[in-house]
């Protein structure tokens, strides 16, 4: 997996990463923050159990996360 | 394959148990689609299912661009293998897309890949208008 962004950030003097990859669209930058902290925080699975699929997800996929 | 075991028929009616979930969701899914270039949301959730489920495919669409075939290259991989999304493979798809239609593709790509596999576990019927698949 490269560790080399493969696209420019779009936020001057910022680096690449997900947030700044994402502000080329704000649209669904914005769409999808809703969505991310909806699930974060509603629902009624417990959040240890949310955390622990997470960084299951994250390991398995080699994301920096 | 059996169904949702809470009774659930489809993946509409289990996304409207988590109703709060399931609207900016749904927002988020119709502007990803919207804001891919061209035919290339329909093509991805083509393809996806194609190779999740074993129907459709890519006859409907004709001859693919350069383009489109280098969506297809990654769509491919990425269902495959994600960590086989290599540089070069992403250099093909930044060649023809702008940054904000690369990540949306990137985005209808995440989506048809999840959804569609999500149906497939739970034994769900391909129903969500302008699916992922």
């Amino acid at each position: 997996m490269s560790t080399v962004p493969r696209l420019p950030s779009a936020v001057e003097g910022q680096p690449a990463h997900f947030g700044t990859l994402l502000a080329h669209h704000p649209g669904l930058a914005v769409a999808f923050g809703s969505t991310y902290a909806n699930f974060w925080t509603q629902g009624v699975l417990d959040h240890p159990t949310k955390e622990t699929t997470r960084i299951r997800n994250a390991r398995i996929t080699d994301c920096g996360y | 394959m059996t169904g949702w075991p809470g009774g659930h028929a489809s993946e509409a009616s289990l996304l409207a148990v988590r109703s709060g979930l399931a609207e900016p969701l749904a927002d988020l899914r119709a502007q990803t689609r919207h804001e891919c270039p061209g035919r290339t949301a329909a093509i991805i959730d083509a393809r996806i299912g194609q190779m999740i489920t074993g129907q459709g495919g890519l006859e409907p669409f004709g001859e693919l661009t350069d383009a489109e075939q280098a969506v297809v290259a990654v769509a491919e991989q990425f269902l495959l293998d994600a960590h086989g999304v290599d540089d070069a493979l992403m250099a093909r798809l930044t060649a023809s897309y702008t940054p904000a239609e690369t990540i949306a593709i990137m985005f209808q790509l995440a989506f048809a890949d999840g959804f569609t596999k999500l149906r497939r576990v739970m034994g769900l019927p391909s129903d969500h208008q302008g699916g992922d698949d």
